[in-house]
């Protein structure tokens, strides 16, 4: 299980809890892995295989991208509403804070920050105590200033508690982390559906294969058990791909680092009255950036940006625009593993 | 504004001489090209493309210098303004943009549901990024068919279009040989958007505006779930490495392929919505002094062609097509014989959902009445829960009893089950940028958007509205990102509202008719909070009759029967004609 840091940033490794990260990332992939007749298997399955490019042949381990635009299809409400509302309506896999000017925060906006990392990471670092998380936040934010209240709740001390104990106290508080829930800042995916356990129990339930129905109607027979709701962007798509794989006897999993991934942005931008490219590297100051393995994008909001003619008025407005994916790592059945395979899980269950 | 048909005609104005000159100069190279179509193309030739004024071959003329002076968009500048000789696929997007990960290919067919090879389909191909500073996202797009077997890089034709900014229109082209000595194929100009929506039926053929009606890109298919469009929810495997299609491990496709969702949202709306943001814009009296809006002492503006700028509000101009989120499972060939799953009829096909309930992922709000956004979500304490949801058996029935047949295959439906024409985004699109800036209010939308209510698409009740709308009115225009007034005040009527509440009044409309309607609404207190009354009651009495075991049958039929009746009304338009490009593409009867 060498779930790699998906930040890129060395944070994990240099306190000494990358391993806590791969202990928390790997509890849902065994849960998946472990699904009868699942095609979704352990990373560890594809140790021996090389990942190579073009069609899916027989010769080693493919990647298969699923992207989807961050907008929450399926709501139905005021961009304004979906904006305020991050945990209830930020439904897939992708949430954003918006900064606007003035004391009050209620002048133009400044500055949008979208994030896709799932809060394991941020977990592990709460298990090594107060000061990595200070220095995951400042790595953020330069002039963050958190308090223990802020990032473990009150009546509790982090230097008297042992790492479980920190990691799920952290977890448990990241709605109402100032630096996390838009008062001070987003660290990462905090909405119930946008979890690490979903996307992968979304994986394990569309790998089975259901042969009565279309691949595109998968989604709708799974969704009676919670795994994959109709009619958003990213769940029926990744189901689908995922009913493909299973189908042509590929079993896969999620391609390391784990996650969703910021893929970049789009539309028409303007400047000014001036049509612009907004992800333009050799621009003299980057209005859209990505950073931290994808996991993190901002776009920052100068006077006289306007996305088409509109002035930027929401997040939700942006979101329209950014497009978001998951890259899946499979293989045929025939070159992974003989416990790896569909239908042996059973040869699995045990642990590694 | 130009004549649009001028272009279509020699210049008779112009001397003898310069007529003659052009008329040697084109049999000129028409000759040599005739007599070396299998020679090396003559290097004079990297500045040569047509005009196409018609779809008969007479028409074909040089371009004039100064028509070439006209054209300011991405494909002229880059391809054609010295390098008309880009004849194929692969130096045509090396010339517009030479970074592959910039180009983004879109893939539609009305047999998408046909895994077999041997066929066709087509591609659209939009570019992001900059080239030789002209910014591409959403201003140049390609269309040219492939097959199953591969991507060619001289296919029969190529289509594209390019985005003038500085003019505010879309400029046309087509590569073809039609006119031309075997073997040969040179670009032609055949037509930008000026004076597009102004067209009748016959000047529209052999120009790009047979199919683009006001002359901005378009994309039939447009919302979700984007019918015959490869996309997110409808991932074409046969498009995907892997797949026993030759075609799939082309480099075209790959990581270049892009769903129909990225299509609509990054490139075609955009496009659609700047377009008649300019249009408002140019809509406007200028001074004559620097070109800048007049505006009177009052901080007010004048619209000096009325009715031909609110004109998307009374009459389907264009036209999208929408369908049930569910496939039918029906389509000619496909396994099955019904939907796996309830089929939920689109709002839009109720109501113009998207105009009166708002539309988010491209960026209307509408009216925000959002019991029309989620029309077909209502449910009710009754046998039958959910009233809109048509079941797989129900759907089936409907098929077969209504004998509906696609391509003489009796019992078949499109690949999404409901596939119906709707209002367009084009129109919604308009009427957004008409609130947006004031033009319009919200008032008068929703007074608007009342009459004939259930009847989203061509109404001629809302279409005979339009005679009272004044040629020319003031507004007070307000600032981007202004919230635009909620209009509820009758005695706050703006120039444009007292202007046809005079004309509708001087008409003494007959009690019960639209004209009746439309003034009572807007000199009503609240027409936005009548109309959501009305979309209420309408949803109701539906509902009513759906969730009773009794009356369903019946009222489902009645709804089919629509569905039909308004594909029919799609056909019988002679404008939407080009449109209807296979006989695949509705369900006949």
């Amino acid at each position: 299980m060498d779930y790699s840091d998906p930040t890129g940033s060395g944070l994990l490794d240099a306190h000494g809890v990358l391993f806590v990260y791969r202990l928390l990332v790997d509890r849902d992939h065994a849960r998946e892995a472990e699904k009868q007749d699942s095609a979704f298997t352990h990373l560890g399955a594809f140790d021996s295989l090389e990942i190579v490019n073009g069609d899916g042949g027989d010769d080693g381990a493919r990647e298969a991208t699923v992207s989807w635009v961050a907008f929450p299809r399926k709501v139905v409400a005021a961009d304004s509403e979906i904006d305020a509302d991050r945990f209830r309506l930020q439904e897939e896999y992708v949430e954003w804070r918006v900064e606007r000017a003035g004391d009050e925060g209620d002048g133009r906006i400044e500055r949008i920050t979208f994030t896709t990392l799932f809060p394991e990471w941020w977990m592990a670092l709460g298990a090594r105590g107060f000061d990595a998380v200070v220095e995951g936040i400042r790595d953020l934010y330069p002039d963050a200033d958190p308090t223990v209240e802020e990032i473990f709740g009150p009546d509790f001390d982090p230097e008297a508690e042992g790492p479980v104990n920190r990691l799920f106290r952290l977890r448990e508080r990241l709605a109402v982390n100032p630096w996390n829930d838009g008062t001070k800042g987003i660290l990462c995916l905090t909405h119930p559906v946008n979890t690490l356990g979903a996307l992968t129990g979304l994986l394990g339930d569309c790998g089975i294969v259901h042969d009565q129905v279309a691949p595109d109607a998968v989604c709708d027979l799974v969704a009676s058990a919670g795994s994959c709701v109709p009619g958003r962007s990213s769940d029926p798509n990744v189901c689908t791909a995922a009913q493909g794989l299973a189908r042509a006897g590929r079993s896969f999993t999620l391609a390391d680092p784990a996650g969703i991934h910021i893929r970049g942005i789009g539309g028409l931008w303007k400047l000014d009255g001036e049509q612009i490219v907004l992800d333009d590297p050799d621009a003299d100051v980057p209005l859209w950036t990505v950073s931290h393995g994808g996991r993190r994008a901002v776009l920052e909001v100068p006077p006289g940006l306007t996305q088409g003619d509109d002035p930027v008025l929401s997040g939700a407005q942006v979101a329209t625009q950014v497009e978001v994916a998951s890259t899946v790592l499979h293989a045929p059945d025939s070159l992974l593993p003989v416990d790896a395979r569909a239908g042996n899980e059973f040869l699995r269950q045990g642990g590694d | 504004m130009e004549d649009p048909k001028a272009m279509d005609r020699p210049r008779l104005g112009r001397s003898t001489v310069a007529v003659l000159v052009l008329v040697v100069a084109t049999l000129a190279v028409l000759t040599v090209l005739g007599t070396a179509s299998s020679q090396p193309v003559p290097a004079q030739l990297e500045t040569v493309f047509l005009h196409q004024g018609t779809d008969h071959p007479s028409s074909l003329r040089l371009m004039t210098q100064a028509e070439r002076a006209q054209l300011g968009d991405p494909f002229f500048r880059l391809v054609l303004d010295g390098h008309a000789d880009a004849r194929d696929l692969d130096a045509l997007e090396e010339r517009l943009q030479p970074d592959p990960s910039r180009r983004h290919t879109f893939v539609v067919s009305e047999n998408i549901l046909d895994s077999r090879r041997g066929r066709a389909l087509r591609a659209v191909i939009g570019f992001t990024g900059s080239h030789r500073s002209e910014v591409l996202d959403g201003n140049v797009m390609l269309s040219v068919g492939f097959s199953t077997e591969e991507f060619s890089s001289r296919p029969a034709f190529i289509e594209a279009w390019g985005w003038d900014s500085f003019r505010g229109r879309y400029n046309y082209y087509k590569l073809d040989g039609v006119g031309l000595p075997e073997g040969l194929r040179l670009w032609k100009f055949r037509g930008s958007s000026d004076g597009a929506d102004l067209l009748s039926a016959a000047d529209r053929r052999g120009t790009c505006m047979a199919c683009h009606t006001n002359g901005a890109p378009m994309m039939k298919e447009l919302p979700f779930p984007w019918n015959n469009w490869h996309s997110d929810r409808f991932p074409v495997a046969t498009l995907q490495p892997g797949s026993d299609w030759p075609v799939a491990s082309d480099p075209r496709l790959g990581s270049r392929l892009g769903g129909a969702e990225l299509l609509e949202t990054r490139f075609i709306v955009p496009a659609i919505d700047q377009f008649n943001n300019r249009r408002v814009s140019a809509a406007l009296e200028r001074r004559g002094d620097d070109g800048d809006v007049r505006l009177d002492d009052d901080g007010r503006a004048r619209v000096m062609e009325g009715r031909r700028l609110l004109k998307h509000l009374f009459v389907t101009t264009e036209i999208n097509m929408a369908s049930a989120n569910q496939a039918s499972n029906m389509f000619p060939g496909t396994p099955g014989d019904r939907p796996d799953q309830p089929v939920e009829i689109p709002n839009t096909f109720f109501l113009d959902a998207h105009l009166i309930g708002g539309n988010s992922p491209v960026r209307l709000a509408g009216l925000s009445i959002q019991e029309a956004a989620r029309f077909n979500q209502h449910r009710v304490d009754a046998a039958i829960e959910r009233p809109f949801a048509v079941t797989p058996d129900e759907y089936r029935q409907l098929v077969l009893d209504s004998e509906q047949r696609i391509a003489e295959v009796a019992g078949a439906d499109t690949a999404f089950a409901w596939f119906v024409p709707i209002a367009s985004h084009m129109d919604n699109s308009m009427a957004e940028r008409l609130v947006r800036r004031g033009v319009v209010s919200r008032r008068l939308v929703a007074a608007i958007a009342a009459v004939d209510l259930e009847t989203p698409v061509f109404s001629a009740d809302r279409e005979r509205l339009l005679a009272h709308v004044p040629e020319t009115f003031r507004f007070t225009p307000l600032e981007p990102g202004e919230a635009p007034s909620e209009g509820t005040e009758p005695d706050e009527l703006t120039d444009l509202e007292r202007a046809i509440v005079e004309s509708l009044e001087a008409a003494e409309p007959a009690p019960g008719s639209s004209e009746a309607l439309l003034l009572a609404r807007l000199t009503a207190d609240d027409p936005v909070a009548l109309l959501r009354q009305d979309v209420v009651a309408y949803r109701e009495r539906l509902a009513a009759r759906l969730s009773d075991p009794d009356t369903r049958p019946e009222e489902l039929r009645r709804l089919f029967d629509l569905a039909h009746e308004r594909r029919q009304e799609f056909l019988a338009v002679q404008i939407f004609a080009p449109l209807q490009e296979s006989e695949v593409l509705f369900p006949r009867r």
